[in-house]
C-alpha cells in the first residue's frame, strides 16, 4: 500500500505467498508483507515445490483453496507444496496461515491435534470486524512476539468454518503451553474452543490465524469504523499490521542469528 | 422410533468427487478410477408418523437439501449390496435448525431429529468396488478429520429412487 512497500530491500527476508486454485487475499497479503519490509512474492501451485526452499518464510493466505472440497483446506494440505513447507517449518522457518491458510495448516497437522470446524451455532458464513487479544505470552510466537500481553487488534473474520476444535484436554494443554496466542475479545462468534483466534505450534514458528489481519492493516480499512484513524494518510499501516511487523522483525532476528 | 435414511446425489458431474479422485490417486491409490458421493439425511420420526414415501415427497420440495434440477433423491432399502461405502459425519453437527425447518415449513410432521453425513464409494479400474480396508485408509488419509469427524465403513444399502 505505501510507496515504500514497492521498493524492497534486496537483503530483506524472502516470503512466498502461496496461491492455490481458489485462494484470494493474496495481493493484500503481499502488500502487508512488503509494507513491513519483507520481499514477498506470489508462489503458484503449479510451480516446482522444491523452489519453495529458497524462501525464508511462507504465508498461506485466505480464500477457498480447491473450492473447500471435502473440508476447508483438506485438499490443499495434501499438496506437495505443503509437504515442502512442513519440512521447512521443522527447520525453523516461519509459516503464517490466514483463514483458509489456517485451515490448511490445521489439516496438515502443523499445529498439532487441532481441527477447524463449521461455525457454531450459526453454521453459516460470517463476515465482521472482530477484536483479537494477545495472550499472556505473545513472546512465544514469532508473529506476536512484539505485542504487549493483552494488546487488542482489530481484524476481519470472514469464514463459515473457523471454529478451532478438538479434544478438551488437548486444548487445556494448549492453554497451559501458551499456544493460544490470540483469542477473540468476548464470546467467539464462531464457537471456537477457548475463544481461540490464533494457535501456534510448540516452537512458535507456525501460526494458524482465522481472522484476517491484512484486511484491517491500513487506516483506510478501518477508518470508517474508527473515526480516530481518519487522517491524510489512509495508506498508513495500523493495528493488525503489527502481525506482519512482528513477522518481519522475527525474520531479521533469525537472519542475524544465522 | 423409525429412522429413514435418504441419499441425495448429483445428477450432473460431481466436481468434489472428481477432486477426491485426484487427491487419493496423488496419495498413492493409483488404481482408483471413480468416486461416488451421497449426502445422507437420517430422519427420526415418531411411531405412527409419516411414511418414508411421504417424507421423501416433502424433501423434494425443500430446496435447501434437494434441487430437482441437479439432484436425485433415494432412500435406503433393507438389503445390502456388495459395494462398500464410508460414512463420514461431523461429531458436533447441530442440525436443530434443519429439523425445525423440515418439520415446520415442509410438512414432515413430528420430525424429531435429523442426522447428516456423507457416504463415499470408491471404484477401481474395471469397476471393482474398493474394499473396507481401502475405504478406512481413504478416510484416515483425507475423507475424515479425526479431530472433528467420525466415520464408519459399511456395505452400501440398496438405494430406492422415488416415483
Amino acid at each position: 500500500m505505501s510507496e515504500a512497500g514497492a521498493a524492497v530491500d534486496r537483503q530483506a527476508a524472502r516470503v512466498a505467498v502461496v496461491v492455490f486454485p481458489g485462494t484470494n487475499s493474496e495481493d493484500e497479503t503481499i502488500d502487508a508483507c512488503r509494507d513491513a519490509g519483507m520481499d514477498a512474492r506470489l508462489f503458484w501451485w503449479s510451480e516446482d515445490p522444491e523452489s519453495l526452499r529458497a524462501f525464508d518464510a511462507y504465508v498461506f493466505s485466505g480464500g477457498f483453496a480447491h473450492e473447500d472440497r471435502v473440508r476447508a483446506g483438506a485438499i490443499a494440505s495434501k499438496s506437495p507444496l505443503v509437504t515442502v513447507v512442513r519440512e521447512e517449518a521443522e527447520r525453523g522457518k516461519l509459516i503464517l496461515g490466514i483463514c483458509n491458510g489456517a485451515q490448511i495448516l490445521a489439516e496438515s497437522g502443523m499445529i498439532g491435534d487441532v481441527a477447524i470446524g463449521r461455525n457454531l451455532p450459526s453454521r453459516h458464513y460470517q463476515c465482521r470486524f472482530v477484536d483479537v487479544v494477545a495472550g499472556d505470552e505473545p513472546g512465544r510466537c514469532a508473529f506476536t512476539r512484539f505485542l504487549e500481553p493483552g494488546a487488542s487488534l482489530r481484524m476481519v473474520a470472514a469464514h463459515a468454518e473457523g471454529r478451532f476444535t478438538g479434544d478438551a484436554r488437548y486444548f487445556d494443554d494448549l492453554e497451559e503451553r501458551g499456544r493460544i496466542v490470540l483469542r477473540y475479545a468476548g464470546k467467539a462468534h464462531n464457537g471456537a474452543m477457548h475463544g481461540a483466534a490464533g494457535i501456534c505450534n510448540d516452537d512458535g514458528n507456525v501460526l494458524a490465524l482465522m481472522p484476517h489481519p491484512e484486511r484491517a492493516a491500513w487506516a483506510f480499512n478501518v477508518a470508517f469504523d474508527d473515526p480516530s484513524l481518519r487522517s491524510d494518510e489512509p495508506n498508513r499501516p495500523v493495528g493488525a499490521h503489527a502481525i506482519f511487523e512482528s513477522m518481519a522483525r522475527s525474520l531479521r532476528d533469525l537472519k542475524a542469528v544465522r | 422410533m423409525p429412522v429413514y435414511e435418504f441419499g441425495v446425489e448429483l445428477t450432473v458431474g460431481d466436481n468434489t468427487a472428481f477432486t477426491v479422485r485426484g487427491a487419493l490417486r496423488g496419495l498413492g491409490y493409483v488404481d482408483l478410477d471413480r468416486v461416488e458421493r451421497s449426502e445422507l439425511l437420517r430422519l427420526k420420526l415418531p411411531e405412527g408418523g409419516l411414511s418414508i414415501d411421504a417424507c421423501g415427497a416433502a424433501l423434494t420440495h425443500a430446496e435447501v437439501v434437494f434441487n430437482p434440477n441437479k439432484h436425485r433423491l433415494s432412500h435406503s432399502g433393507p438389503d445390502e449390496t456388495i459395494v462398500y461405502e464410508a460414512v463420514v459425519a461431523d461429531v458436533d453437527d447441530d442440525s436443530t435448525a434443519l429439523a425445525e425447518m423440515l418439520r415446520d415449513r415442509f410438512g414432515i410432521d413430528g420430525l424429531e431429529g435429523v442426522e447428516r453425513a456423507i457416504a463415499w464409494r470408491l471404484f477401481e479400474n474395471g469397476g471393482k468396488s474398493a474394499g473396507a480396508e481401502r475405504l478406512e485408509w481413504a478416510c484416515t488419509s483425507l475423507l475424515a478429520n479425526k479431530f472433528s469427524q467420525s466415520f464408519t465403513v459399511r456395505r452400501s444399502p440398496t438405494r430406492i429412487t422415488g416415483k
